[in-house]
């Protein structure tokens, strides 16, 4: 874990901000790798486990199943987000509830399973054999690996018993509920052969095949994937590598990265983003126009993964964008240079406004507030998503004074810079708000702007206690800083390790992050990089004995 | 994901072979042993104190809808002076959340907190045990769809420390597993009592293969199987089920059938709490549930409350600006509360409607209405706490203000514990605070 986070947690909130971020922060994570071990042997930092497959895995790796003939009636709430992230191990868990909604699923699903398809049974063959090459085929896709002799069985007299009073059909239906329904189904294993009291704890081929197909398309592994395993060819690394890159090139894995990228955005809740209508009263902010931005989004992420390399250039860097005729017309205005087709089409925008993106309208919408723009929500977001700050909220017992409307006097900025005059406030505001102020020219739906119906706008920003220190002025000029930052790059790594590890960052992990920040630094390659990094390094396929 | 359905299809589908009742009505039969019924309700961001606290008429603008109701007013008690005391990561609106009902020190980082150990509803679950099919449930509006910052402040019902019982937000999809199948008690017996041995054949190889995979598994691991097993247990205790509605009580909801609803959309936000309080008042009335929580919203919710011609961030524009000097703030905040109080009155009402025992099912039942903020800008002190109900007669004299001077919010979870029959010398981090005084008889 990174030491400013330690010190978060040893210190009273407060004092997190209090520090000199500078001394407290440094460059990038740091951990001293063991006693005579080169930083390319930094041991496993997560223990044997198991984990819930996470909603969106879930319905993903049942629909993979099932294929697309069978429907999905039952709807599944969603996973809590920890730091973002949907799938973190310690936080998914099931009750009652929610194992009544995969009793449902399981139950609909067998209800429909197109069994012709499934498993035919051609005149001539004992529907005995059939079950068991049903069964044998199914399981092996739903748990990702092949099914014991001791399952295999008791899968059998499921089986017997539905069919003996209600056909063949019907067993095979009641085989699929239980398959379904298994834990081996619904989690993944990360256990090894066998439990060991010390040393690390290599992955069975098929907890490894897991491992690679879930970190990067977000299911289970395919024939080809589970066949390598068969053979015992994923112990080796170059095997590994030119799997990941194989999978990385797959239309989900587009789709399982831009998730990573969207939630690590904090861009999820796009989709249901509300206005004021007093402040942004139609045509300026509809559903439509929202609907419109979640697409510039999408579209955007998907090139940046594709054409642009998955690079942070390619997501921070570029003026260009998917930008739609009313986007152009309501939003952009003159920010697109050239002529808009129709639909989401890539035109370039101008450059002194618009760069990357937290130049977007979808970006700059949500990290607001309903009526207005939020300085303190954007300087956040710079802090704790782009350089792994971790500034808290305003901690229990700070009196926190109303902020004032801008009005023909006063501007968002002058307001807030009192708000957070306090010294209480100012601690963390220091760091935060000018940041913040920075967006200024960005209104709450992603307009530029020059006033908000009084003085002109002041959007000169600063970064403090970071490695790009110093002034800057707009998204586009603080995109140029970030892109210069090494703690960026260290934070970017931080938070796709997290999601790939479904855990939080703990103490020893420093010595992974840093190997992979630098290799990473080195490459000068794009997330699939980080990815083929993860997968093909000794942690991926072992676990520590001990938790 | 299909995040709406309609419950025609539902039906539709639940007409194949392996779809049938998990559980039917019993009308006729006498109610179960039970212990009261309990639903936490929890509001965000506070309350305009000045409009709530009742006069010496036991009247107030925020309770109208319940002190003016003589039937509800009788029932209502007021406990003034709780203190909310939390300790560990987190700020005021995450402790609402995370610290009110466990009691416990929070555990996380100051951006990412989460409760640290179980809430008063498991542990009512595991001390009481209840023979209901649903002994807990924990559902609200739009308590879960929220952006990533504040996934912990989601549910404030937690199995363990970090793991938050998730908070059904769609009605659609409660009523599903509520409901489904009591209307259709002339399902063919012979096909039902062969699917019933199917299903529990089922859940023993699912049993099977968790006990199994938990036995391969470090201590701290299992505690996740453990989890698991104890729901296919209570999934298992359903099957074949009935339950014993009192006399008299409607255990359909009528409601529901109709159009799919955007659950995540904030304009159905109304439709959604009339949806969403008569299920749990149909839930609770008909045993199917006995400890229910409930959430109005998320945590330091950001409601625009357009339907009460507000408009505006109830959290940043409404609750931090209510700090005295601002006369459209508190009116907005007192007009916030008022909305939230007719709803508890909705659900008070619909129960005290149903006869059982000597009087009415309020009367066998606590409502527990509390807020995880005392005031708009974060107070945690004074915290508005409203029971309603008589929880069968172990809350003493209903129908006023209990003063309690300052009083920690693990006080009155002791209390709640006596109240719901489960002796307890105090509660989380506390085990030797005892209760609040004056409460119960």
């Amino acid at each position: 874990m990174p030491r400013f986070v330690l010190a978060a947690l040893a210190a009273v909130a407060l004092q997190a901000c209090t520090v000199t971020a500078k001394d407290s922060i440094g460059p990038g994570p740091t951990q001293p790798p063991p006693p005579g071990a080169g930083p390319a042997s930094c041991g496993a930092t997560t223990g044997r486990r198991v984990r819930r497959l996470s909603i969106t895995e879930y319905l993903t790796v049942m629909r993979d199943l099932i294929g697309d003939d069978v429907p999905l009636l039952v709807s599944i709430p969603p996973d809590p987000r920890a730091g973002g992230f949907d799938n973190n191990a310690d936080k998914l868990s099931v009750n009652a509830g929610v194992i009544a909604h995969f009793t449902d699923v399981a139950e609909q699903v067998a209800a429909a399973l197109p069994v012709d398809r499934l498993a035919p049974c051609g005149s001539g063959r004992a529907a005995g054999d059939c079950a068991r090459s049903f069964a044998t085929t199914f399981a092996r896709r739903a748990y990702g690996r092949p099914l014991s002799a001791d399952e295999a069985a008791r899968l059998q007299n499921l089986f017997d018993d539905a069919a003996a009073t209600d056909g063949y059909p019907a067993g095979i239906r009641l085989m699929a509920e239980a398959i379904l329904q298994s834990p081996h189904f619904l989690y993944r294993t990360e256990l090894g052969r066998q439990a060991q009291n010390h040393g690390p704890v290599a992955l069975s081929p098929y907890e490894v095949a897991s491992q690679l197909s879930f970190l990067v398309t977000g299911a289970r592994p395919d024939d080809r994937l589970l066949d390598l395993a068969d053979a015992g060819k994923l112990a080796f690394p170059d095997v590994l590598k030119s799997e990941a890159l194989r999978l990385l090139e797959t239309p989900r894995a587009r789709v399982h990265l831009r998730r990573f990228l969207i939630a690590w955005l904090g861009l999820e809740d796009l989709d249901r983003l509300t206005k004021s209508n007093e402040f942004f009263p139609p045509p300026d902010f509809t559903p439509v126009i929202r609907d419109e931005m979640k697409l510039e989004i999408d579209r955007f992420l998907d090139h940046a993964l594709g054409e642009g390399g998955g690079t942070l250039d390619a997501l921070f860097g570029t003026s260009e964008s998917f930008v739609t005729p009313l986007l152009a017309s309501i939003i952009y205005k003159g920010d697109v240079l050239g002529p808009v087709g129709s639909g989401a089409t890539l035109v370039k925008l101008d450059p002194r406004h618009r760069r990357g993106i937290l130049s977007l309208p979808g970006f700059l919408a949500v990290h607001a507030t309903v009526a207005r723009t939020s300085p303190v929500d954007r300087g956040v977001f710079v802090l704790r998503r782009l350089l792994c700050q971790d500034i808290p909220d305003p901690p229990p017992g700070v009196f926190i004074p109303p902020l004032a409307s801008p009005d023909r006097v006063r501007t968002t900025r002058q307001n807030q810079d009192d708000h957070a005059r306090s010294p209480n406030c100012a601690a963390c505001h220091v760091l935060i708000d000018p940041i913040g102020f920075g967006f200024e020219h960005m209104d709450g739906i992603g307009r530029f702007r020059t006033n908000e119906g009084g003085p002109a706008i002041d959007s000169s920003g600063r970064l403090n206690g970071t490695d790009v220190d110093g002034p800057f002025a707009g998204p586009a000029e603080l995109t140029g800083k970030l892109l210069a930052s090494r703690m960026v790059r260290a934070c970017f790594v931080n938070h796709l390790w997290r999601w790939s590890e479904a855990r939080d960052v703990k103490e020893g992990d420093g010595c992974a992050l840093d190997d992979h920040l630098n290799n990473w630094l080195r490459s000068d390659g794009g997330i699939a990089d980080l990815l083929v990094q993860f997968t093909t390094s000794a942690r991926f396929t072992t676990r520590k004995a001990q938790p | 994901m299909s995040r709406r359905f309609a419950r025609r299809e539902l039906l539709k589908t639940a007409g194949a072979s392996l779809l049938v009742p998990r559980f039917l009505r019993q009308a006729f039969a006498a109610p179960a042993e039970l212990p009261p019924r309990m639903v936490l309700l929890m509001q965000a961001n506070g309350t305009h104190q000045a409009s709530f606290w009742p006069d010496a008429d036991f009247r107030s603008p925020i309770l109208a809808p319940l002190l003016d109701d003589p039937l509800l007013a009788s029932r209502t008690t007021i406990i003034k002076g709780v203190k909310l005391e939390a300790d560990g990561p987190g700020n005021e609106h995450d402790r609402g959340f995370h610290s009110f009902w466990t009691g416990v020190r929070s555990v996380g980082t100051p951006t990412d907190s989460w409760g640290g150990g179980p809430s008063i509803d498991q542990i009512l679950k595991d001390r009481l045990a209840p023979r209901v099919p649903y002994p807990t449930l924990n559902c609200g509006v739009q308590a879960a769809d929220i952006g990533p910052k504040n996934g912990h402040r989601t549910s404030f019902s937690y199995m363990q420390a970090q793991k938050q019982v998730p908070t059904e937000t769609d009605p659609v999809r409660l009523y599903a597993a509520l409901f489904r199948g009591l209307d259709q008690d002339s399902a063919d017996p012979i096909r039902a009592a062969r699917r019933l041995r199917q299903r529990k054949s089922v859940m023993d190889f699912v049993s099977a293969d968790i006990g199994a995979l938990a036995e391969r598994l470090p201590p701290e691991e299992r505690r996740k199987l453990d989890l698991h097993a104890t729901a296919v247990r209570e999934m298992e205790a359903r099957l074949g089920a009935t339950i014993a509605p009192p006399p008299g009580a409607r255990c359909m909801s009528p409601a529901i059938a109709g159009q799919p609803i955007d659950a995540r959309n904030e304009a159905n936000v109304p439709v959604l709490m009339d949806l969403m309080i008569d299920l749990v008042a149909q839930a609770t009335i008909c045993n199917i549930t006995r400890f229910v929580t409930f959430s109005f919203g998320y945590g330091g919710n950001q409601w625009l409350f357009k339907w009460l011609g507000i408009n505006v961030d109830w959290h940043a524009d409404v609750a931090h600006k209510d700090t005295g000097a601002d006369p459209v703030a508190a009116q907005r905040m007192t007009t916030i509360n008022l909305w939230h109080a007719k709803y508890v009155a909705r659900l008070a009402r619909a129960m005290a409607a149903v006869p059982e025992g000597d009087g009415s099912v309020l009367d066998g039942s606590l409502l527990v209405w509390s807020n995880e903020n005392a005031t708009g800008f974060h107070g945690l002190e004074n915290i508005p706490v409203v029971l309603l109900g008589r929880a069968g007669g172990r809350l003493k004299q209903p129908g006023r203000v209990v003063d309690v001077g300052v009083q920690s919010n693990h006080r009155v979870a002791t209390s709640l514990l006596g109240l719901m029959g489960v002796n307890a010398a105090g509660f989380g981090s506390r085990p030797d605070c005892g209760p609040v005084p004056g409460i119960m008889s």
